[in-house]
Formats: C-alpha cells, sequence, structure tokens
C-alpha cells in the first residue's frame, strides 16, 4: 500500500498530539488528587459522590440540630433538679412543721418560708430556655407560661412539644410540657385521697390508705360519717357516688382499720359525733396548689385543736411525695433522651467517617498507579518523539547526487 | 529518413520533458490541501507503413491523467460529515459538562443548604438569623438555578452563531462549486480534462461535507451536482442554492433550517440527524442535548418550588398571618403551530409537581380527540375534552377552539428553572407555625398527651373551627365540633393519626373516660417549628418524578457525564475512521516525495536518453550532407 508524504507526516503528528495529550491530564491528576476532572471521565463515581456529599452536609446539619437538643434537654434536666431540691426542703418544712408542740407563731413562720419557696418554684417553672424561650412553655414565647394571680398558679402556654430531628431517622422531643410537669400531678397516692371534712370539730385523724384489693376498687366517692363519741363511736361508710352505704352502724376504737371496698384507712384519734371524712378517686392537682393549701393549714389558727393541722399536713405529705417521684420521672426522662442523643451522637460520627471514606474512594487517585501510568505514558512521548525524527530524516532526495 | 528519427527524438524529448514538468508539479503542489497526483499517459504514435513492416513514430502524450478513486473520496466525504458531526457534539457537551460539574458552588450544593437551613430554622424557629439564612438560601438556589440555565442559554447561542458561520461556508463553498461547475464544463469542451480545476472542485466539496453531509450526482456535462443533508439539492449545474438557520416557526426554543432556491424558501424542519457533518451536530445540540437539560433542571426547579410553596402557604408566620409563595415560578408556555387554523390559546397549569417529566409535549387535534405526546419517548395520551392532565401538568384551553388538524408545542418545564425567583425577603414572614394546636385538659386523669401535629397542603374551610375528642373509654372517643360530622364510637390506637377538618393529630398514652383533648386556632407562633420540620423534610421526600431532589440531580450530573462520555467515544471513532478513509485516498491520489524523486530520475534519463537520439540524427544528417563532397 502507498504511503504519502502527508500521510506519513499526518499519522504520526496525531500520534504525538494524543500522546501528549493523556500525558496532560495524567499531570492533572497527580496535581489536583482528583480522579476525574470532568463528568465525562466516570459519570456514575460523579453522581454517587454528589449524593455522597449531600449525605454528609446533612449528617453535619443534625449534628447541630443535636446539640440544640442537648441544651435544651440539659437545662431541662438541671432544672428539674432544682425544682427537686425546692420540693424537697419544702418537704422537710412540713415534717418540721408536723411537730405537736409547736406554736401557731412557730407554724406560721414556717409558713413564711413555704411561702419563700412557693415563690422561688414559681421562678424555676418560668425559667427561660436560652433562646429566647421558656423551657416549660411549649410554644409560647413571649409571656411566662405560669401566672400568679391571688389564689393560684395557672398555665397560660400551650401542649406544643418542639421536636428536633437529631437524624435522619429520629425526631426527638426536646419540650417538657408545663402542665405535664407541674400540673398534671396525682394527688393522694395516686389511686385516691382521703380528707378530713373542714367542719370536722372531733380529733380524728385519717391516714392515707392502702389498696386492700384491687380488683374490688369501684373509683367511686365514699365518705366516712361518724355518730356519738367516746365508747359509743359508731361509723357509716357510704357510697356517696351511687347513694348507698356500704356499712353502718360499725362500732369505732381508735385506731381502727376502716373497710371501704378495696380499701384499707385507719382512723385515729377521737372523731366527734357529726365529723366526716371523704375517700376520692385521685384527680390532678398541680404542685403549687399543693404547698398552697400547706400554707393555708400553718396560718390557720388552730385554737387549741391540732387534729386540722395534723390531717391537713399528712394530706399535703402526700401530695408532695406524688409530686417529688413526679419530677424524679422527669428527670430521667431527660436523662434517657440525653443518653439516646449521646448514642444517636456516635452514630453520626461514624457514619461521618463512613461518608467520607467511600467520597474519597470514588474521587481520589491511587498515587502509585497514577505515577506509574505517568512514567509509562511518559516513556511512550519520548518513543514517539524520536521515531518521528528518525522517519523524517530520511528521503531519496538525500541519495541523489 | 532522418527526419523520421528527428521528429522521434524531438516527441521522446517532448514526452520526457512533459513527464518532468508532470513530475514538478506533483513535488511542487506535496502539501497542497487536495492536490491529487498527476501522471503523464503516453501512447506510441500512429505507426507508419513503410514496406519491410509498420514503423514506430514515437511517442504522444495522450493525456495527464489525475489519481482519483471516486470511492475512496466518496468514503472520505461520508467519514468527514460524520467525524465533524461527532466532534462538534463532543466539543459543545464538554462544555456542558465543565458548567455542570462544579461541586463546590453548583446547584447541588444549593439544594443541600436550603433543607438543612431548614433543619436548623426547625431546631430554633424563633431565631430571626435562621430565618434569615433560609430567605437567603432560597434566593441563592433560584440564582444557581438561573445562573446555570442562563448559561446554557449563552451555549446554546453559541451554537447559533456556530451555525449560522458553518451555513455562510456552505453558501459561499456552494457559488464556488457551481462557478467551477461551468468552467469545468467549458474545459471539458477542449476534449482533455482540467485536472486542477477538478481538484479544486473537490476540496471545495469536502469542505461542504465538514459542514453538512453531501451526496453527489454527474449531470453528464462533467459538472457535478451536489445534494446535501437529506437530499436538498445545493447546487445544480452552475446554479445554487442557499442554506439559512432561523427559528422553528412551530416551537420557538428550537432551531430550524430553510433553504432558499430561485423559486421559494424550502422548510427542511428542525431534526438535525437528517442533515450530517457541523450542522447535525450543532443543531442536536441546540434542540436535543441542550435543552434536554434545561428540561431537567427545569423540571427539577419546579418540584421542588411548588411542593415548598404549598407547604408555605398551610404554615403560619410570626404575626399568625398565613404563609405567601416562598418562590416565584414562571408560567409555562405553549405555542400554536403556524399551519393552526382554530384560534385556541392553550393554558398549561401544575396539578401535581412530583409526577413531571423533564420533556417537552405535543397536543394535537384531530376533531374527536385531544392527543398529548411526550416527545422524550413518543407516549401518547388521548382525551376528548379538554381540560386534560398528563404526566402532573395539566391543559385547557384558555380562550377559543381548535380545529381538527391543529397542533400546540408545549412546554411546562423546559424553559422555567431561569425565571424562578425568591418571593420575600422578611424573616417574620417564614412561616413556620401550624394554624391549628392540639391540648389536652388539664384535669384530664389519663396520660394520653399530644404527640405530633401535621396540616395538609389542601386547604380546609373548617381547619382552625374548634374541636374536642372526649374519651369514653381507653380504647374509644366521641368528637365534636364544626365540620367533624359530630362521629361517636371512634376508636382510638395510640400512635395513629386521628384526622379532621384537614389536619392530622397523633396522640400518645391511655386515656381516662371523661378525659378531653381539645383542638383550635394556634395562637402561639414563635416557637411553634411543626411548619418548619414538615418544609425540612421535604428535602428527603421523593418529590421529583420518585427521587429525592439529591437523587435527581446526581442523576443529571450522571446524564450529562454519561452523554458526554458517550460523545467523546463516538468522536474518537469516527475521527478514525476518517483518518482511515483519508489514508485510503492518500494512498491512491496523495504524492510521494521519494517516489516522484525517482520519477525524476528516470524521466531525466529519458530526457538525456532521447537528446542522445536527436544527436544521433544530427550526425546522420552531417554524414548524409557530407557523402555529396
Amino acid at each position: 500500500m502507498r504511503i504519502s508524504t502527508n500521510q506519513m507526516y499526518r499519522a504520526t503528528s496525531a500520534t504525538i498530539s494524543n500522546k501528549q495529550a493523556d500525558l496532560a491530564q495524567l499531570q492533572n491528576q497527580l496535581a489536583t488528587g482528583k480522579r476525574s476532572a470532568s463528568l465525562a471521565d466516570d459519570p456514575a463515581a460523579a453522581a454517587g459522590a454528589s449524593v455522597l456529599r449531600s449525605d454528609l452536609a446533612a449528617n453535619s446539619q443534625f449534628e447541630q440540630n443535636r446539640q440544640i437538643a442537648q441544651q435544651r434537654l440539659s437545662f431541662a434536666e438541671n432544672t428539674l433538679g432544682s425544682v427537686s431540691d425546692n420540693l424537697q426542703t419544702a418537704r422537710d418544712q412540713l415534717i418540721a412543721a408536723g411537730n405537736g408542740s409547736l406554736s401557731d407563731l412557730d407554724r406560721k413562720t414556717i409558713a413564711g418560708q413555704l411561702r419563700q419557696g412557693l415563690a422561688t418554684l414559681v421562678g424555676l417553672a418560668n425559667s427561660a430556655d436560652g433562646q429566647g424561650g421558656y423551657l416549660f412553655g411549649g410554644y409560647r414565647e413571649d409571656t411566662p407560661p405560669f401566672v400568679e394571680n391571688g389564689a393560684a398558679v395557672n398555665y397560660v402556654a400551650d401542649d406544643g412539644a418542639r421536636v428536633i430531628n437529631v437524624s435522619s431517622t429520629r425526631s426527638m422531643e426536646t419540650a417538657f410540657n408545663g402542665a405535664d410537669v407541674f400540673m398534671r400531678i396525682p394527688n393522694g397516692n395516686g389511686l385516691f385521697v382521703s380528707a378530713a371534712n373542714s367542719a370536722n370539730t372531733g380529733s380524728g385523724i385519717i391516714d392515707s390508705g392502702r389498696v386492700a384489693n384491687p380488683a374490688a376498687l369501684t373509683g367511686n366517692n365514699y365518705e366516712i360519717r361518724f355518730q356519738g363519741s367516746g365508747s359509743t363511736s359508731t361509723y357509716d361508710v357510704w357510697d356517696t357516688t351511687t347513694n348507698t352505704a356500704i356499712s353502718t352502724g360499725t362500732p369505732f376504737t381508735a385506731p381502727a382499720s376502716i373497710a371501704v371496698p378495696g380499701i384499707s384507712i385507719n382512723v385515729d384519734g377521737a372523731p366527734a359525733n357529726g365529723d366526716k371524712f371523704s375517700v376520692l378517686p385521685s384527680g390532678n392537682q398541680d404542685v403549687f396548689k399543693t404547698l398552697r393549701d400547706a400554707i393555708a393549714v400553718l396560718e390557720t389558727p388552730t385554737n387549741g385543736n391540732v387534729t386540722a393541722v395534723a390531717n391537713g399536713l399528712r394530706a399535703s405529705l402526700a401530695n408532695l411525695d406524688q409530686a417529688l417521684n413526679h419530677i424524679s420521672d422527669g428527670r430521667g426522662a431527660a436523662g434517657a433522651r440525653l443518653n439516646e442523643l449521646d448514642q444517636v451522637g456516635v452514630l453520626g460520627s461514624s457514619r461521618d467517617v463512613d461518608l467520607k471514606g467511600t467520597l474519597s474512594k470514588l474521587e481520589d487517585i491511587d498515587y502509585v498507579k497514577t505515577i506509574s501510568d505517568f512514567t509509562v505514558t511518559q516513556t511512550g512521548v519520548q518513543a514517539a518523539l524520536a521515531s518521528y525524527a528518525k522517519i523524517s530524516q530520511t528521503s531519496l532526495f538525500d541519495y541523489l547526487r | 529518413m532522418s527526419s523520421g528519427i528527428l521528429s522521434v527524438g524531438a516527441s521522446g524529448l517532448t514526452a520526457a520533458y512533459t513527464a518532468l514538468q508532470t513530475t514538478g508539479h506533483n513535488i511542487a503542489n506535496v502539501s497542497t490541501p487536495g492536490y491529487k497526483r498527476q501522471s503523464v499517459v503516453q501512447t506510441a504514435a500512429e505507426p507508419q507503413f513503410a514496406g519491410a513492416g509498420f514503423m514506430g513514430n514515437g511517442v504522444t502524450v495522450s493525456t495527464i491523467s489525475r489519481a482519483f478513486s471516486e470511492l475512496a473520496t466518496r468514503e472520505v466525504n461520508r467519514a468527514t460529515s460524520r467525524a465533524s458531526e461527532a466532534e462538534t457534539q463532543a466539543a459543545y457537551l464538554k462544555r456542558l459538562d465543565s458548567l455542570m460539574g462544579n461541586a463546590d458552588t453548583g446547584i447541588g450544593a444549593a439544594i443541600d443548604n436550603l433543607f438543612n437551613s431548614a433543619q436548623s430554622m426547625s431546631a430554633q424557629p424563633s431565631s430571626t438569623g435562621q430565618r434569615q439564612a433560609f430567605l437567603n438560601d432560597a434566593r441563592n438556589l433560584a440564582t444557581s438555578f438561573s445562573e446555570t440555565v442562563d448559561s446554557i442559554n449563552l451555549l446554546k447561542d453559541t451554537s447559533v452563531r456556530d451555525l449560522t458561520q458553518s451555513l455562510k461556508n456552505v453558501n459561499e463553498l456552494g457559488k464556488q462549486v457551481a462557478s467551477l461547475n461551468s468552467r469545468i464544463t467549458l474545459a471539458l469542451a477542449s476534449g482533455q480534462k482540467p485536472n486542477d480545476l477538478m481538484d479544486q472542485r473537490d476540496n471545495m466539496i469536502q469542505g461542504i461535507a465538514n459542514e453538512i453531509s453531501v451526496t453527489l450526482t454527474p449531470q453528464g456535462d462533467g459538472a457535478l451536482n451536489v445534494l446535501v443533508g437529506n437530499g436538498q439539492p445545493l447546487v445544480v449545474g452552475d446554479r445554487f442554492s442557499t442554506l439559512a438557520a432561523t427559528t422553528d416557526p412551530n416551537d420557538p426554543s428550537k432551531i430550524s433550517m430553510i433553504m432558499i432556491t430561485p423559486t421559494g424558501n424550502v422548510q427542511l424542519g428542525s431534526d438535525g440527524s437528517l442533515m450530517g457533518g457541523k450542522v447535525a451536530g450543532l443543531m442536536n445540540v441546540h434542540n436535543r442535548d441542550l435543552a434536554d437539560v434545561q428540561a431537567q433542571l427545569g423540571r427539577l426547579a419546579i418540584a421542588i418550588a411548588t411542593p415548598m410553596n404549598a407547604q408555605h402557604q398551610a404554615g403560619v408566620d410570626l404575626s399568625g398571618g398565613n404563609g405567601s409563595n416562598l418562590f416565584n415560578i414562571p408560567a409555562a408556555t405553549a405555542d400554536a403551530f403556524v399551519a393552526n387554523t382554530g384560534n385556541a390559546a392553550i393554558g398549561i397549569t401544575i396539578a401535581d409537581a412530583s409526577q413531571l417529566k423533564a420533556s417537552d409535549y405535543r397536543l394535537d387535534f384531530d376533531g374527536t380527540n385531544y392527543s398529548t405526546t411526550r416527545l422524550s419517548d413518543g407516549t401518547v395520551q388521548s382525551s376528548t375534552t379538554l381540560p386534560a392532565t398528563m404526566d402532573g401538568f395539566s391543559l385547557n384551553a384558555a380562550s377559543g377552539a381548535m380545529n381538527a388538524g391543529d397542533s400546540f408545542s408545549l412546554r411546562p418545564v423546559s424553559t422555567r428553572a431561569n425565571g424562578i425567583t425568591a418571593a420575600f425577603n422578611d424573616p417574620t414572614k417564614v412561616a413556620l407555625a401550624q394554624p391549628v394546636a392540639a391540648k389536652a385538659t388539664l384535669t384530664n386523669a389519663g396520660s394520653a398527651t399530644v404527640q405530633s401535629m401535621s396540616v395538609g397542603t389542601t386547604a380546609n374551610a373548617n381547619l382552625t373551627q374548634p374541636v374536642t375528642l372526649t374519651f369514653t373509654a381507653a380504647g374509644s372517643f366521641d368528637v365534636a365540633g364544626t365540620g367533624t360530622g359530630n362521629l361517636t364510637g371512634q376508636t382510638y390506637t395510640p400512635g395513629t393519626a386521628i384526622n379532621f377538618n384537614g389536619w392530622s393529630l397523633t396522640l400518645f398514652g391511655t386515656p381516662r373516660p371523661g378525659d378531653t383533648i381539645t383542638v383550635g386556632a394556634n395562637a402561639n407562633f414563635a416557637g411553634d417549628n411543626r411548619n418548619a420540620l414538615s418544609l425540612a423534610g421535604l428535602g428527603s421526600a421523593r418529590i421529583v418524578d420518585g427521587q429525592t431532589p439529591a437523587q435527581n440531580f446526581a442523576a443529571t450530573l450522571a446524564s450529562v457525564g454519561g452523554q458526554a462520555r458517550a460523545a467523546n467515544f463516538d468522536s474518537t471513532v469516527q475521527g478514525a475512521i476518517r483518518d482511515d478513509a483519508v489514508a485510503a485516498e492518500q494512498s491512491v491520489t496523495g504524492v510521494n516525495l521519494d517516489e516522484e524523486a525517482a520519477n525524476l530520475m528516470r524521466y531525466q534519463q529519458a530526457y538525456q536518453a532521447a537528446a542522445k537520439v536527436i544527436a544521433a540524427a544530427q550526425t546522420v544528417f552531417d554524414t548524409l550532407l557530407n557523402m555529396g563532397r
């Protein structure tokens, strides 16, 4: 086959150009450390890298979210701890107030301390969350969630849970509902609550009672009515919901265990004729009211009869114990969420490392291989140049005289 | 007798001289593009009968022939057209590749930033700084879309300029071929082939083949008729037509070609593949490849902006006002075909952005059925009336009516990505809260609490009506309130959504009989992040034809990269085929200097030998003259 002179030059110069282009591309790879200079070099890797980068960005966003969640939950846990201390102090004060040798004035002094504790408690309930809102205020940020208006403390915020996405698969509530924490606390012993009627004149003291037979609990309201006094003291147990008598005319000697369906409850002391005691199913009572009731009991003059104080303090202590348990549960929940956040955080960090590793595999060059490719291509270019020089030197004209 | 030798010698001298000149011509033109080597064809002169036999009379040069292989030349033209089409396409796709492939600042990063700042907003909903950051990211997303699409439009403009230049070249070359045709026809009348003129003509034709594919038909009188593209006559004898590029009359986003003939304009269509050569590459790049990417980006932009708008409108801002649109989305366009006889104007609205496809469409009406064709794969959907819905958008006759045979070109997604803008800049107007809230009554004895609540994006007139759920047992409740139908005995399962009036409420815990949950208008907007969570959630939802936004953008990158890669391969392969074809032609027509050097030696010796013959004739004549003394 004939080769024209043009063809010789054209073919060899094309080969040299191509080899030089290859060399330039390898040089670029070595300089940037990246495998692909363009999408065309490896479209699948480019697409994969794009999605990986997106995942990495989302991953670090969730880390930021976790920090905010952690802040809120830590704040809440600490505040609940302070609330717990506050209630514990109040409890100690109530127990001290139960000492029978105290005078009205002494009790009034303790009541004053309780008042201060209550004010602090309201302040704690209205704690700021460090981000412009309130810890226990749900979605409301402009006014504090707990408002005192004379006789009561009201919750004026909402049930907002302030959910934050802490990972791509987990959302976490970062708010503790003020109503749940401070307002919806069961009274009594959680199942039923006993109280002495405020008009009682005797010295009968009723205790908190305990469940004797869970199956027999009816959830109805009961009343224990005393007649007579001293050795002729008897009592009736009435179901005031159905208005039926459970038992009547049972003789009473203190201390006595009174049979109310499913419940065993003790009355001690000497109830007067007409004294009544109620046993009601538990409802919700806010902790502020519990403290207020205790303050009221301690501030009422006794006129020598400390029975009302004893009954009132016993009821308040039962409610306060409920509150303490409730707060402790809340702290436990906060602690559990913080633990979970830590675990999610650990997972997030290791995912970050994984993603970065995969991205590097897709994008970065293997230096060893690329350098050896470069050396081979360089040799190829040199060979092409040398052979071109040789070919272009030979011509028939050189041999003609 | 001696004059016989003299004339024989002289003929040999002349022949050798002609051959030497032709060899010199070859050597001189070794680098002339399109030159085909010439050689002298010698024939023995007519012999003379001289009694003892036929006496030779020397040599005549019958013609100077051109080394020409029609097959090889045709192959070269064909391969040149294919190679330049592939190279043009590869070059443009390479520019598109580098446009789209910038990882740090492109659309992919902007999408990530938007949804990540929505997440930040959801963690701190009342923070003005976070809200402002989100609005900035929304603006950045709109900008990155519009900048990318604008750059693609610039590429399109460049391709149109290149196309115009290319067609100018074709027209100029066509004119020259026409004039060469007439000169060659004239020269052929002399009985000999005008080799150099024919070389020039072949060169011009190869130049045309680089721009557009050619088919040659000889016209008997030596002229070559040049048909281009799918058989359009560019040059017929000495007459030529010209080609021009115009906006496609039926679809303003496309380029089509017309041929301007003495009898009027002929519309050649907008399908580049019929044309071949650079023209095909440029038309395909403009009408198909770049338009494709614009459609994909447009679809992605609308598929993100539309649900973001809807979700934002379902929420309320810091003052309790309903959210407005986050993004302004420009309207889709529909254009009537020029041949339409009806007076309809077609409007396009988005019905479900998550079903949009990255394609243009055509609407045809045959008198009974309205058929909508998806141009990317030819799928057709028919209905007997308008409005009709297909692939997430709906068509309606905004005014007038279509006649049978009318058609419209529809662009629901193509040209819209560079018109999207962020609608507002006031951080207090970002709607992160929801208009309704649920509350467990304080006196509830049970433990049922509100876990989560969401609001649908379809407007419900009773959304903020007060509704009370009253539990009659741990597992059932009654509902009362306008719009609920006041149903009784509804089943309650913790964690299962309860839906009324357009909201969806999930409760947790165990209620006691008598417990109530109330739902009503929300009054606390600052700390409410529920709509922010919904907005952020769109980033990982499959809102783009079954993919998440990040997945869809990655798919677009893969598609651009894959096409660029394929175009590179094609360009390499077609280039190699062209090189082979050129080599094959060159082996027939090319000048080899060493061969010509050998020829020089040969013809030089022939010349010297013929001169010696003349010298011998002179000696004979001298001898004759000296005989008479």
